[in-house]
């Protein structure tokens, strides 16, 4: 945001304390005074040149459910994320050494995935012990009750980096995984494969590298720019012959939207329209008559749930739309709000509490749905929301795609 | 009844500043005041503390007495002053000859200045207009009207100096063409009261000429009003000044969290004619986009006017006298032994807010030598409020957001002790009650016990409350249950209520549209429709 | 291609969105926030129906009586939770303790218990943002002068950080705790503490308890030997938030899609038809096209309407709005003629010419606050404007 629209977003800001009210944070956490308190009522004080202390800001989870609620249009995570980039930069000579050495492994999903990945069984392993956990707890100050995914195999695609000749790029797509999809759950990114395939699609997968939301949430702002730079040059020649990129991620895909397009390099005035929510896609597919329709009916029903990235990114609930088309299917939009995971926020020590709390009325909402036979399975695209709301509510959860697949009867080949 | 040697009529800042001179001199001096303190001229300014290179071309004269005060005040009453800097901006529309003249005139009224390149000007300025030609700062800062005025009023107390709000001098005493006393009212109760005294000092400043008519004397006093627009938001870090002959629109000062653009210049009948008008606010805009493009984006919050008092005798400059600003903003002090053979009384009008020291200094100078008495003014070297403690801030930190402790401390200085034990023993009472302006619960409530508060009004010129982006949505209605603390001292509160919505609507009326008309359809829902105080029933 | 498409999400576009959806159509409610219910007391006010409805160009009056009563009694069938009928007025009461009227009110709400009561407790949870227990109480005595008010000042544990921390409790946070299964167990401790106070002989007022749409904490109620009765509460506010709550829970449950976050951007005519809205969602636009479009962007608060020094803009087809002649009155809760600003239409509720009369878009439909010729302040009304024309536009999708 330029110093113009920052100037007419802050003024937009009414007073009314609709995002405190929403904010799953707030709410549970009573050393967080709330998005409005330390984003717009903050923000004016900071240009006075007083500055909030970083601590109240670093409670923001980012899942940016303050922004979806503004009546006036208020980018309030924005505010507070930029507030917490200029505290980062200040508080660098001060900060502890253990928090600073956690922000450092959590923010890099990446890093540690490739360390979970060389050897899957023995990381695994290794996170399912419990002194383990209560090392990285002393250590690393990540939570030990934290539900850390387990580490799988990396993702390489069905055949990875194949060259689609350029007469056929008007029928490719680019697909950006996800660090989720890459190391904890590459049967769902060749789900996400077989699925745009099987729709005529050829699917380009270059080597990307985390997007570069768990560094931002954890204070790394110059390395999750650096990461998106390097994004941005792998999918530039693809974006310049005007391929969708296409992603299973809900954060991934928002980043693309909203961060990628800031950057001041080759590729990023064209990222913010040619990036795609997988469903967003799929619809318009649907909408211009070109998804296949041979769906097999497949009797299940579920429950989903909406991750706050997706809500954050304004194309409502597609996935919901799609299932619906579905012989046999059934779907119960929950709308029971955050899961509180938010990324890496809730693996954090501290926060571990917080996440958990935040997220109880969808997990009870979850378990009573189950029991009253209202659905069987939980669907969201999230992976954190996945991995969470199975922590919390013992409800098998995963990402809407597989239904698809099965739909289409296809199978994942086992690697 | 207690009699005193002086009587000061009007509580604006050269009203106190002569209270403060004489208290130190130790002459016995009451102060009385229609309104609050400061709840005139003295608070509806630009709230800019000149280095006079304003006046450098126009009125040599007032461009030095304006930096020799500039230094001063910087020294003594720095928690009331932000030394921000201010630039003179020439744009592609100003004339470069006028500029030639106007550094002439800062170099010989001693003014320093500094040149700025346009790359570190737009990079410190990012929303100031990308058409200017040469950039200059110079030491303009910015002042606190409601902290001066009160700064100077508790000093002078310290010292023995009295002074009575909502007291309005009817008229005054004389005997045989000699000040006895002077008659005035309470407004709060409808008492009467007589006080005597040898020396009458109207400092009555746009309303000189009324306290003065009481007993038929004729003083010339011009009400030059002018209209000023509040923004949400602090848009420039230093005072903005266009670098060409004074004139309408053409100065920004960031003001705390706010910035306000001033001003206009048009003599009206009376200073009660202080509504700003349509017209007014479009000329603003209309100029203030010069300096600030997009201007009519940025959200006004409010819009208010005040009546200079400006002196015409003294003007040495020709001009029509229909237009306010060719007049001299100099100042005057009239014996009005000389001029009407009224003994004891002196009438102080003219001058602008940077200069309000000098001219109590001037008249307490000739009320001094009245007296006999041979002290020497000191009030340019005793700061106004003594330093607040490491070990106060410190506790501020600790108890309050740190926006709210530093605004605090500036406001209240060494009293916040108080405020900060309360919050102490009580954590809820540090919460915010305005959370626009952060000010606290404990804060307000210190406030509104104070003997000088009768009304929200006056409490929110001591806090803040209910000056930022919502103008008192919220906080209105959260200030209730402190006037219930004294029922004596406050009115009915649906009567205080409704005063000090409307005290507010009338600000916000001329700029009603945007974000601000939103907030006003909030503040209506609230009030009339969740509240209901529109209603058959009183609350 | 959806059925029809809705354009705001307050109380009149859920309404239209719950209707339509319910005559089994596709409808999808794009919607820049969560609008204004969480500002409201989740009261409906219906004003003085009568005396609008012969009001001239009112949009009772426009609507006709058929219409409004129908609105109200189908808004009673998908919430049996509120009580009232659309002429006789309900009393509850403000934050401030008076009673005022309302049109359907929250079971909870009613405060018929208190003209008969000669002792009134008035809970009052610690630390509780924006609630005033003495105001409140001298309040209620003026209100009700045959009774006692006795305050009865409690703390939970549950917000014993908040109290230390000195962090208010807003009433948003206290609806939610009470939901809870831990809040619902200390409510029934809270209750059992009330029994040396005779809570049998009197009447017990409770702030920050909103039981609307919960089943478990009407059941706790119920079996109480007093009558409970909640209050209103200063936004944003828990029983306005419930009551969004519950009707976008209808109109998901009903299949309906509900867009929050981005606002329309463009839309597409061909001649006197809208044939798509452009939404302004993250990275590029998404389209939505439809047969049918209704309008409900909360006027002037919601965004639906702009006004600059220079004009008023309607924001999404551009329609001209009404602007009435006079703008002020230096009474600030008085009439406010601004307020009457809006979209005027014909008893279709399609958009018109204000000159000419003539239908501007045939398939548009004007709803709620973004009509023109009333005040929902000054006539009280405003739930019942977004209700009738809410209602009634869910029938023409």
């Amino acid at each position: 945001m330029n110093k113009l629209d920052s100037v007419k977003n802050l003024d937009a800001c009414i007073k009314c304390s609709a995002c405190t009210s929403q904010c799953p944070v707030a709410m549970v956490q009573p050393l967080f005074s709330g998005p409005k308190s330390v984003g717009p009522d903050a923000e004016r004080f900071r240009l006075e040149g007083i500055d909030i202390d970083p601590k109240c800001l670093s409670y923001c989870s980012n899942c940016k459910t303050c922004e979806v609620t503004c009546p006036s249009g208020v980018k309030i995570t924005e505010i507070i994320l930029r507030a917490r980039e200029k505290a980062s930069l200040a508080a660098q000579k001060s900060g502890t050494t253990r928090l600073q050495v956690r922000d450092l492994v959590l923010g890099r999903a990446e890093y540690l995935g490739r360390l979970g990945t060389i050897w899957p069984g023995l990381t695994n392993g290794l996170l399912k012990v419990y002194l383990v956990r209560v090392l990285m707890e002393k250590i690393l100050g990540i939570s030990r009750r934290a539900p850390l995914p387990p580490y799988q195999a990396k993702f390489k695609g069905i055949r990875n980096n194949k060259l689609v000749p350029n007469h056929r790029l008007s029928k490719a797509v680019v697909f950006f995984p996800g660090c989720f999809i890459n190391y904890n759950d590459s049967l769902t990114g060749q789900a996400v494969i077989k699925v745009l395939e099987h729709n005529g699609y050829d699917v380009i997968m270059p080597n990307f590298h985390c997007c570069g939301v768990p560094l931002q949430a954890n204070g790394k702002f110059n390395e999750a720019r650096g990461n998106a730079k390097k994004n941005l040059a792998l999918m530039n020649p693809y974006l310049q012959s005007g391929v969708p990129v296409i992603t299973g991620c809900t954060s991934c895909g928002l980043a693309l939207k909203e961060e990628y397009p800031n950057l001041e390099v080759s590729g990023s005035e064209l990222i913010g329209r040619q990036a795609y929510d997988l469903f967003e896609f799929l619809w318009e597919l649907q909408e211009g008559g070109g998804l296949k329709q041979d769906f097999q009916e497949i009797p299940v029903s579920l429950g989903y749930h909406a991750p706050c990235h997706l809500k954050a990114q304004g194309i409502g609930t597609p996935s919901v739309r799609l299932l619906r088309l579905i012989p046999g299917v059934r779907v119960s939009d929950l709308d029971t709000g955050c899961c509180g995971l938010s990324g890496s926020y809730g693996y954090k020590q501290e926060k571990y509490d917080i996440a958990r709390q935040i997220g109880e009325p969808l997990f009870q909402r979850v378990q009573e749905g189950v029991r009253i036979g209202e659905f069987q399975s939980m669907a969201t695209e999230c992976g954190g929301c996945q991995v969470q709301i199975e922590h919390g509510s013992g409800i098998a959860t995963k990402h809407p795609v597989w239904v698809f697949m099965q739909a289409y009867g296809l199978s994942p080949e086992f690697l | 009844m207690q009699d005193y040697q002086v009587v000061i009529v009007g509580g604006g800042a050269t009203g106190v500043g002569v209270l403060r001179d004489l208290s130190m001199r130790g002459i016995s001096a009451l102060l009385l005041e229609q309104g609050d303190l400061a709840h005139g001229t003295s608070s509806r300014f630009h709230g800019l503390l000149h280095s006079g290179a304003r006046y450098a071309v126009k009125d040599p004269l007032s461009a030095a007495e304006c930096i020799s005060e500039n230094i001063i005040l910087k020294k003594i009453a720095a928690h009331c002053i932000s030394d921000t800097g201010g630039w003179f901006v020439q744009s592609e529309e100003d004339d470069p000859d006028y500029v030639e003249q106007w550094l002439r005139g800062c170099a010989n009224a001693g003014i320093p200045l500094r040149e700025i390149s346009l790359s570190e000007a737009y990079w410190k300025e990012p929303l100031l207009k990308r058409n200017i030609l040469r950039v200059f700062e110079v030491p303009d800062a910015t002042v606190d009207g409601f902290k001066l005025v009160w700064a100077n009023a508790k000093s002078a107390k310290r010292y023995g100096g009295d002074y009575k709000t909502y007291h309005r001098v009817e008229r005054l005493i004389l005997e045989n063409k000699r000040i006895v006393g002077v008659a005035a009212k309470n407004l709060l109760n409808q008492e009467e009261l007589l006080i005597g005294c040898q020396v009458v000092v109207n400092a009555g400043g746009a309303w000189a000429s009324e306290i003065a008519g009481s007993i038929g004397v004729h003083l010339d006093v011009i009400c030059d009003k002018g209209t000023l627009l509040a923004f949400n938001q602090r848009l420039f870090q230093r005072v903005i000044n266009r670098l060409h002959p004074p004139s309408d629109g053409d100065i920004f000062v960031p003001h705390e969290t706010i910035t306000i653009l001033g001003t206009t210049s048009e003599i009206v009948g009376s200073p009660r004619e202080n509504q700003p008008k349509e017209e007014e606010i479009r000329r603003l805009l209309m100029m203030g986009e010069e300096l600030l493009p997009k201007i009519m984006e940025r959200r006004v919050i409010r819009a208010f006017a005040g009546v200079r008092p400006l002196h015409r005798e003294d003007s040495e400059v020709s001009g029509k006298m229909d237009e306010g600003r060719e007049v001299s903003r100099n100042f005057a002090l009239i014996d009005h032994e000389i001029h009407d053979q009224v003994q004891g009384l002196i009438s102080i009008v003219g001058g602008k807010f940077t200069t309000y020291r000098l001219m109590a200094e001037k008249v307490a100078d000739w009320v001094a030598k009245r007296f006999g008495n041979l002290r020497p003014c000191s009030t340019a070297q005793e700061k106004l409020l003594s330093e607040i403690s490491e070990d106060l801030k410190k506790q501020a930190l600790q108890l309050l957001p740190c926006a709210a402790a530093e605004k605090m401390l500036e406001r209240l200085g060494e009293d916040a002790g108080a405020v900060l034990l309360e919050i102490q023993n009580d954590p809820s009472k540090g919460q915010m009650l305005c959370e626009c302006e952060m000010v606290s619960v404990a804060e307000v409530e210190k406030v509104a016990l104070d003997a000088d508060a009768h009304h929200l009004a006056d409490i929110r010129r001591k806090t803040r409350l209910g000056m930022g982006t919502c103008q008192g949505a919220f906080c209105t209605y959260r200030a209730l249950p402190l006037l219930g603390l004294e029922h004596a001292k406050f009115d009915p509160l649906q009567d205080e209520l409704k005063r000090f919505i409307n005290q507010r609507w009338k600000g916000i009326r001329p700029i009603l549209w945007g974000q601000q008309l939103r907030e006003t359809e909030l503040t209506r829902a609230i009030y009339t429709s969740i509240l209901q105080l529109n209603g058959i029933r009183d609350i | 291609m959806w059925d029809g498409i809705i354009i705001g999400g307050g109380l009149a576009g859920l309404l239209a969105g719950i209707r339509a959806a319910e005559r089994g159509k596709k409808v999808l409610i794009v919607s820049e926030g969560v609008g204004s219910l969480t500002y409201s007391s989740g009261v409906i006010d219906l004003g003085d129906a009568e005396r609008l409805m012969n009001q001239k160009s009112h949009p009772y009056a426009l609507l006709g009586e058929r219409v409004v009563r129908s609105a109200a009694e189908y808004f009673q069938t998908l919430f049996p939770d509120y009580w009232g009928n659309w002429r006789e007025p309900q009393f509850v009461l403000t934050p401030l303790g008076s009673p005022r009227k309302a049109g359907l009110i929250p079971r909870g709400l009613n405060t018929q218990a208190l003209s008969e009561t000669h002792k009134i407790i008035l809970m009052a949870l610690e630390g509780m943002k924006d609630f005033f227990p003495e105001v409140a109480k001298s309040n209620l005595l003026k209100a009700y002068p045959q009774a006692e008010v006795v305050l009865h000042p409690f703390r939970v544990e549950a917000f014993e950080a908040w109290y230390t921390l000195g962090k208010p409790i807003t009433g948003m946070d206290c609806g939610k705790y009470w939901r809870t299964a831990s809040g619902i167990e200390t409510l029934k401790g809270v209750w059992k503490s009330l029994d040396s106070f005779e809570p049998d002989k009197a009447v017990v007022i409770f702030p920050g308890l909103t039981s609307v749409f919960s089943q478990p904490l009407r059941e706790v109620q119920s079996n109480l030997p007093f009558s409970v009765i909640e209050m209103t509460a200063f936004p944003p506010s828990d029983g306005g938030y419930y009551l969004y709550r519950g009707l976008v829970q209808k109109f998901k449950a009903l299949g309906g899609e509900l867009l929050v976050g981005s606002g329309v951007k463009k839309v597409e005519l061909k001649g006197k038809q809208c044939h798509k809205i452009i939404v302004n969602s993250k990275g590029k636009d998404s389209e939505f096209s439809a047969r049918v479009f209704v309008l409900a962007t909360g006027g002037i608060f919601g965004g639906g309407i702009e006004v600059t020094l220079e004009a008023a803009k309607e924001m999404v087809f551009g329609l001209p709005p009404f602007v009435p002649s006079g703008w002020t009155n230096s009474e600030f809760l008085g009439e406010q003629p601004y307020a009457r600003m809006g979209v005027e239409t014909d008893n279709q509720l399609r958009p018109i010419d204000s000159a000419s009369k003539e239908v501007l878009l045939e398939n548009v439909r004007i709803i709620g606050r973004m009509l023109a010729h009333w005040d929902p302040w000054v006539e009280r009304c405003g739930g019942g404007v977004s209700l009738a024309s809410g209602w009634f536009a869910g029938e023409q999708v």
